[in-house]
């Protein structure tokens, strides 16, 4: 045999596929079928890990997915994941794991010091010690990082594939133990589609290991058959190593499937992990319960293993982790533990905390001749690396003092048991309500949320026929319930166990060798490194609340979330503050249920997934000529375009010059569009807009402004008559969704009568933008129709075939210049544009960006939405006045314009800046301050919105919010900037350049 | 002057195909949106007179004959698509026939391109980005949504219940959600 502990014989594990594998970089060996936990077992290797706060040698306490003690990092580089649990790592060739915080090995760990100052490392030493001087927190928190750590996350971004999937079903089971396979079968045989998760590769949960007999056949051939048979069903979905982490609102659950995490280096498509988002109509839960650990002295080391975990590595891996044994426990159980160890050639002595035994117990155990210490408590731990001998006392009938002398006795395995908590976390997440049940000292399903059911263990039913019988029922009721009323037979005619877990009682913690708040270790959170004594000190303190405790004392933290520890936790609050345990309360669970990858999270929303860019027709035309691209939305619009060696101050001067002084062209087919028809369309534009459309002749365009109801300006855009009855309406291009569902919100919830449609049309246009004096002769070359001034002034909309393509051509202007924005449906946007760019060469046509196109509109004093406003400015403010119209009886946003705040005078106002120095580009978001002095805080009296310089008039121009702004034309004023200067500016109009707008109405 | 060529994002894309899937973009066909009050049986009846096909009513449907296919989209909306050489026509019989009445089209032919998945695998790629169930009882033949793939929004019209679907996307995300989805076939690929 390759490994010491292994059994000769046994188990699901495969003998004949040998596995190597690595553990702080040691070659071993375990099998096909091995947990890094079972192989580590088999090879005698115990001292696994150090634990968190005191560095304490931990070994392997559990045999799934609670394990506290037993974390590893796993694999190297990239793959790298910290925090690993051995319990849950399925072996594979090659797999490499080593111990997470010890240095600079797990068997000579300096940080081991800290157990000798565990005395002064109390419960909230960290918030007691390191408050004051509160400015050293920084430099103390990098050391208690270092100190106490878990394991290191990877440097390198991950490359493994995590793909995400939706799931629709009729019963969700959680659990695939003989319960949740009885209430899947059943639900599934009545017609319904079944989803059943298990987070386990094997089917089957804890009974797969005991020796118990379901219909008289043998547990593991019943569940052999009932998974054989649901694998085959098609309305069945089976989903090992798959588990649930959250469940929300209306049987929304979220599960973790894992698919090539336990395959060596795969070369697999499949992705690393799956994470399903189910929603189910029914969901069933038959988790099963997790076993209690006993808080007795020195409770923590490497060779301290649950009862049952034990019990799994001996009959599931054909492991047998130690040969002198000595069971620890406070239920009749454990026993059931003992002689299947026994079988095996283990010798087990059996120490038992209660005053009495069953007669049937003691029968057991004198068959089996097990020596039995009863009224006895484990008081004290020995062995640094691994256990090696446990003293036993006897205990008085009240448990409070001892009777009799200390005995020590060797032993290299020591096993607890007590008692059964119900795994009610994931029942807890979907809002039902939980009950202490006093007899088996745990806290059970109370109130169930719409939809549900637990079952089996998961509810407190520990006697296998009962919870069988209630499991058919449950998935029979789920099935119905769903509209599946095919009758199914009750197939579960008999099921027996050897020793029924029926009762226990807590014990908030059993007497030691020394006091328990006096050094004694009785570790109630091995995760935390949370003793006894911890809770006794937040009780103390007045950390009463059990909220307040969890935080003081970390108990229920980390990756565990406290599976192991809170009921204990909660049993010695009891105790301290003489009150029930219901009580006490519990704390609150939360997702997710185990740990869970950010990967499998984000799924493919990762790179070019994260956020999708919107392109234009147009866009690999803007690639191929070199634009900088920036970020609109999710739209990708060209900045600027620079030459070769251009810098963008560069490329714009250029690219502002040539449209002012030729032709430029802008890619302007990201502006919002939409289409709005009806009879009572004028009316309402009238409404949404402040200024007046009723007037506006077929073929006209008119600028107008958006305000909210608060009066405040939140778009703006140019809207054309095309037909009687029918408006083409432009959004900025950030705005438009904001701007769509605006319109619909009013027509859809306040003016129901109005007959009006409003369709998005912002991509079935292309739209080229061609501005500068030569763009009509431009044009004119393009197209047969006639665009003279008098044909298609300012303000004008024609429709003409350019390059042969039908076109709308909008004689509108953001940059003050003679100006066409031609419409193309996009399919001909690229050849028209391409044509443009050919006809215009002799024109010297230069495209240009969003940058320059900022530049151009701020020489003109035209807003930005969202630049010049923050959705705190009125048109007043903005110095648009002359849009909003005296004589409508009403308009979104009149009745605020009335508000003593937003009428009142001296308001932030928008102004042009002329700054003095004539060369200074102030940062736009610059503050205007009254006084300057030497450091902050400043009066402030504005702030700058926009900022350029203007290569046109060959200074910079700004434009700004400033109190009382509109009264202070020819004021100085002052502008501290980051780097300590102060920049003096005048205030002028906004309008910068050709004020009589001669260049836009040519 | 030479005829204009048409171009989109899809129109270079070549047939992607993998284990059990085929994503292909179909070309430009002609697209409407149709807005009337469902219950003006005038327009209702016209509409029929023109299609051959009722403007469907209940939640998702999809209509379809030879020659059109009218795609639910709300309780006052539909697409209603054509051959691409019938759009005018079909738009200037609405609108003769349709005068009076109050009503709105608008064509939206080029607003979305559509991708056709194909294949048995097809549930598995989309599972992956939509919240839709597509189980072929509840969302069977000739049944459209609007809803989101990823991250783009899109409509999703069944075409049989052997997975195959048109999606129509907008424009400027049709790049986006073409890479997506052959991306979610990576696990299919050979």
């Amino acid at each position: 045999m390759i490994n010491r502990n292994r059994l000769f014989s046994g188990g699901l594990i495969d003998r004949n596929i040998l596995i190597k594998f690595k553990f702080n970089g040691k070659p071993l060996q375990g099998y096909q079928g091995d947990t890094l936990a079972s192989a580590l077992l088999a090879n005698d290797i115990h001292l696994v890990g150090r634990s968190f706060k005191y560095h304490r040698p931990r070994g392997i306490l559990t045999s799934g997915s609670e394990e506290p003690n037993a974390l590893v990092q796993l694999g190297k580089g990239a793959e790298t994941e910290p925090n690993a649990r051995a319990t849950e790592i399925e072996l594979y060739d090659g797999l490499e794991a080593s111990s997470q915080n010890c240095w600079p090995s797990v068997n000579h760990d300096i940080g081991a010091l800290n157990n000798l100052f565990s005395r002064i490392l109390p419960a909230g030493f960290y918030y007691k010690t390191f408050m004051w001087p509160p400015s050293m927190w920084m430099f103390y928190e990098y050391f208690i990082r270092r100190a106490a750590g878990l394991g290191e996350a990877p440097k390198e971004k991950n490359p493994s594939r995590y793909e995400q999937k939706f799931f629709y079903c009729d019963v969700t089971v959680v659990g695939a133990g003989v319960n949740g396979l009885t209430a899947a079968l059943t639900a599934a045989r009545a017609g319904a589609s079944v989803l059943l998760v298990d987070e386990k590769p094997e089917l089957g949960g804890y009974l797969l290991n005991a020796k118990s007999r379901i219909n008289n056949l043998d547990t593991k051939k019943w569940i052999k058959d009932t998974v054989k048979e649901l694998m085959a069903l098609e309305n069945v979905t089976v989903l090992n190593r798959t588990a649930a982490t959250g469940y929300y609102d209306y049987n929304y659950v979220t599960a973790l499937q894992k698919i090539t995490n336990h395959l060596p280096n795969s070369l697999s498509k499949q992705p690393r992990e799956r994470f399903w988002r189910i929603r189910s109509k029914e969901v069933i839960l038959a988790q099963g319960a997790f076993e209690r650990p006993l808080v007795f002295s020195g409770n923590d080391r490497p060779g301290i293993m649950m009862a049952s975990s034990a019990q799994t590595y001996v009959n599931q891996y054909g492991v047998l982790p130690g040969n002198a044994v000595t069971l620890f426990t406070n239920n009749d159980h454990a026993y059931s533990v003992a002689v299947d160890l026994i079988s095996k050639g283990a010798k087990v002595i059996i120490v038992d905390i209660r005053s009495n035994i069953s007669e049937k117990i003691r029968k057991l155990c004198e068959q089996n001749k097990i020596e039995t210490y009863i009224s006895h408590a484990v008081i004290k731990t020995d062995g640094s690396k691994k256990i090696s001998s446990i003293t036993v006392q006897e205990l008085s009938e009240d448990k409070q003092s001892f009777v009799g002398e200390a005995v020590t006795i060797g032993t290299d395995l020591l096993l607890m048991s007590g008692g059964w908590n119900p795994a009610v976390q994931l029942f807890s997440q979907s809002r039902g309500k939980l009950k202490y049940d006093d007899q088996i000292s745990s806290f059970i399903p109370d109130v169930l949320v719409d939809n549900q059911a637990v079952i089996g263990s998961n509810n407190g039913d520990f006697n296998l026929k009962q919870s069988l019988m209630s499991s058919y029922e449950a998935g029979l009721g789920a099935a119905h319930r769903t509209g599946n009323k095919q009758e199914v037979e009750n197939f579960i005619n008999d099921a027996n166990e050897p020793i029924e877990f029926i009762t226990a009682e807590v014990v908030p913690y059993v007497l030691g060798s020394k006091p328990v708040t006096h050094g004694s270790k009785h570790f109630i959170d091995f995760q935390n490194d949370v003793t006894a004594a911890d809770i006794f000190l937040a009780q103390r303190e007045g950390y009463v609340s059990v909220e307040h405790t969890k935080r003081y004392t970390t108990t229920g933290m980390a990756t565990d979330q406290g599976k192991t520890s809170n009921v204990n936790a909660l049993a010695l609050m009891s105790h301290i503050q003489q009150k029930p345990v219901g009580d006490v309360g519990h704390t609150t669970f939360r997702p997710p249920y185990v740990p869970q990858t950010f990967g499998a999270i984000a799924g493919r929303n990762v790179d070019q997934y994260f956020d999708p860019q919107r392109l234009t027709a147009i866009h690999e035309w803007h690639i191929d000529n070199g634009a900088v691209f920036e970020d609109v939305g999710q739209w990708k619009r060209p900045y600027f375009y620079p030459k070769k060696v251009e810098t963008m101050t560069e490329a714009v001067n250029r690219e502002c010059i040539a449209a002012r002084a030729s032709v430029g062209i802008l890619d302007a087919s990201t502006l919002g569009k939409i289409d709005i028809q009806g009879p009572d369309a004028a009316k309402f534009l009238n409404l949404i807009y402040t200024n007046a459309w009723s007037k506006l002749e077929i073929g006209a365009c008119r600028y107008g402004l958006m305000c909210n109801e608060h009066g405040m300006v939140f778009d703006d855009g140019v809207t054309t008559r095309l037909g009687e009855n029918h408006y083409h309406m432009t959004t900025t291009t950030g705005g438009a969704a904001r701007v769509m569902s605006w319109l619909e919100e009013f027509l859809q919830t306040e003016w129901l009568d109005m007959k009006v449609y409003c369709t998005s049309v912002t991509e079935q246009w292309t739209v080229l933008s061609i501005c500068g004096p030569n763009s009509r002769k431009l044009l004119a070359s393009l197209t047969e129709d006639d665009i003279s001034n008098e044909e298609l002034p300012y303000m004008r909309m024609k429709e003409a075939k350019v390059c042969g393509v039908d076109a709308r051509i909008f004689r509108i202007s953001f940059t003050g210049e003679l100006s066409f924005e031609i419409n193309v449906s996009a399919r001909y946007g690229r050849y028209v544009w391409d044509k443009v760019i050919e006809a215009g060469k002799k024109f010297n046509i230069t495209p240009y960006g969003t940058e320059t196109m900022h530049v151009l509109r701020a020489e003109k004093g035209f807003i930005i939405v969202g630049q010049d406003t923050d959705g705190s400015a009125t048109p007043s403010d903005l110095n648009m006045d002359w849009i909003v119209s005296k004589k409508k009886e009403d308009f979104l946003g009149k009745r605020s314009f009335l508000r003593p705040d937003t009428a009142k005078n001296g308001r932030k106002q928008l102004v042009g800046l002329l700054i003095n120095d004539k060369k200074t580009v102030v940062p736009e978001g610059s503050h205007i301050v009254e006084e300057v002095s030497k450091q902050p805080p400043m009066k402030m009296e504005g702030h700058i919105t926009s900022s350029y310089f203007s290569p046109t008039l060959g200074h910079p121009i700004a434009m700004a919010m400033l109190k009382n702004g509109k009264a202070r034309n020819g004021d100085l004023v002052k502008i501290p900037l980051m780097n300590g200067k102060v920049v003096e500016a005048t205030v002028t109009e906004n309008v910068f350049y050709d004020k009589a707008g001669a260049r836009q109405n040519d | 002057m030479t005829n204009p060529s048409v171009d989109s994002p899809l129109i270079k894309k070549d047939e992607f195909r993998a284990n059990g899937i085929t994503i292909v973009s179909t070309e430009f066909v002609g697209k409407l949106n149709f807005r009337c009050f469902s219950e003006n049986t005038l327009i209702l009846s016209k509409i029929k007179n023109i299609t051959g096909i009722n403007l469907p009513l209940n939640a998702g449907e999809v209509y379809g004959n030879n020659e059109f296919r009218i795609q639910w989209l709300g309780p006052n909306e539909w697409i209603i698509q054509c051959a691409n050489d019938e759009k005018l026509n079909l738009i200037n019989n609405i609108k003769s026939e349709l005068a009076q009445e109050h009503y709105s089209i608008t064509d939206v032919s080029d607003y979305y391109l559509t991708i056709r998945m194909s294949g048995k695998n097809s549930n598995e790629i989309l599972s992956k980005g939509t919240a839709l169930d597509l189980k072929s009882y509840i969302f069977n033949k000739d049944m459209c949504a609007q809803t989101y793939i990823a991250k783009a929004t899109v409509l999703i019209d069944r075409l049989s219940n052997e997975p195959m679907y048109d999606i129509s996307v907008r424009w400027s995300y049709a790049e986006y959600l073409w890479e997506w989805l052959v991306d979610a076939a990576y696990e299919f690929t050979e």
